[in-house]
């Protein structure tokens, strides 16, 4: 693999702010080239971009994801080309031979969430900022509590575990406030 | 790696579809047995999900601001168009500027991100909310008083930001500066980080400490992201 394109992978892994906004302006005008003949307007197509350089970057950061036969160019075409098909009711564009299935994207997005979650998702902006991060750290990047005390200025795992569980509690009783 | 971790790399894995076939029926096997592993595995779920549609609304958050700015697709008379914009500003700063407050001129009011204020709500009686509504009703005496009351009692430096603003923006200069420097100091990973470092800068500048005004401004265009880098820029070129 190119140098650079490793060391972009691994910014993108580590979820480096700069590397999203980096993406979003190498890639735009030949995705958006790219895909002006399925999408109808320009605002369609600006969103549609948008959400894809969010999924990939979100794909990096949740399953630290390694490319090998492909590189972040042709991933981030892919996913653009399944959201187009997803919401333009195209013809599904993807072949199968793009992607390795381990590599396959995750999407989740805000219309798949249920009830209890959108009300979650709702209390959770209410939190402190120290819960809300540590529960990042946990939930969203999947970190394990020694690698979270090597991080942070938590005491000790324990502390960070009972952190973790006041923040929880505190959490379902402002959803039911 | 123990036992808690070992789940949460599982929950991680099947919740990510990253299990192989094998490993996946395994893990529904248990799912359908292990009642207590089940409940552990929804929560989890849970509030992942939740975290990842968070996380990505913010996102493409940045991503929009990005792209605000004009791209290089944009048609040639619309660059001609913004650098005469951009001529008459500088003529008109120019002019302007040295009889002016730099505070006054780069002031403008924070927007409340964190708790909108709508209509019907159900539950709008937390000091927060109501702090948050005064904020909104420019109030801002108001939701200065309440935004100390809810630190007093849930420390939380989004909220101290705020307590900052309406401060401001209620022209009590010196103690805005004060919780704008305990911000700066002790909270240096906040979430508000370049607009504290901003309006931090504007306030030095207001209570006449240029240099440490400066400083605060640098540190806004060391900042990622775009939150005002050109007004700290144009203020940099224009201090002594």
């Amino acid at each position: 693999m190119e140098k650079k394109e490793a060391q972009l992978q691994k910014r993108l892994r580590d979820g480096d702010r700069k590397a999203l906004e980096q993406v979003y302006t190498q890639y735009k005008e030949a995705f958006i080239a790219y895909l002006s003949d399925r999408v109808l307007s320009q605002d369609q197509l600006e969103d549609l971009y948008q959400d894809s350089v969010v999924a990939l970057f979100q794909n990096f950061v949740l399953k630290q994801l390694e490319l090998e036969s492909s590189s972040v160019k042709t991933y981030l075409f892919a996913i653009g080309k399944n959201k187009a098909a997803a919401r333009f009711r195209g013809p599904q564009l993807v072949s199968r031979e793009e992607i390795e299935p381990k590599e396959a994207i995750y999407q989740f997005e805000k219309e798949d969430l249920s009830e209890e979650q959108l009300a979650l998702k709702k209390a959770f902006r209410r939190l402190s900022e120290s819960c809300r991060e540590l529960l990042r750290m946990h939930y969203y990047r999947g970190l394990t509590d020694k690698e979270i005390e090597e991080m942070t200025d938590y005491k000790d795992i324990n502390t960070i575990k009972s952190s973790r569980s006041r923040c929880l509690k505190k959490l379902k009783s402002l959803i039911n406030e | 790696m123990n036992k808690q971790d070992e789940n949460i790399e599982l929950f991680r894995k099947r919740m990510l579809s990253l299990l192989s076939e094998e490993e996946e029926q395994a893990f529904d096997a248990r799912l359908s047995t292990d009642e207590d592993f089940a409940k552990e595995y929804q929560e989890y779920k849970e509030l992942a999900e939740v975290l990842i549609v968070q996380e990505g609304e913010e996102l493409k958050k940045q991503l929009t601001t990005l792209s605000s700015a004009p791209s290089k697709s944009e048609p040639v008379w619309w660059k001609a168009a913004a650098v005469v914009a951009v001529l008459i500003g500088v003529f008109a700063v120019y002019q302007w500027a040295p009889e002016e407050d730099p505070f006054q001129n780069y002031f403008d009011p924070y927007p409340n991100v964190i708790a909108p204020t709508t209509r019907g709500q159900d539950s709008p009686d937390s000091i927060l909310q109501k702090a948050f509504s005064k904020y909104d009703s420019e109030d801002y005496q108001g939701a200065s008083v309440l935004f100390e009351e809810v630190l007093k009692q849930d420390p939380s430096d989004s909220v101290q930001f705020y307590w900052a603003m309406s401060l401001l923006n209620a022209k009590q200069n010196q103690e805005a500066q004060l919780v704008l420097k305990e911000l700066v100091e002790e909270f240096p990973q906040n979430d508000f980080k370049a607009e504290t470092l901003w309006y931090y800068g504007l306030v030095l500048l207001k209570n006449e400490e240029t240099e440490a005004a400066k400083d605060a401004f640098r540190g806004v265009l060391d900042y990622p992201g775009t939150f005002k880098k050109k007004e700290a820029q144009e203020l940099l070129a224009q201090l002594p």
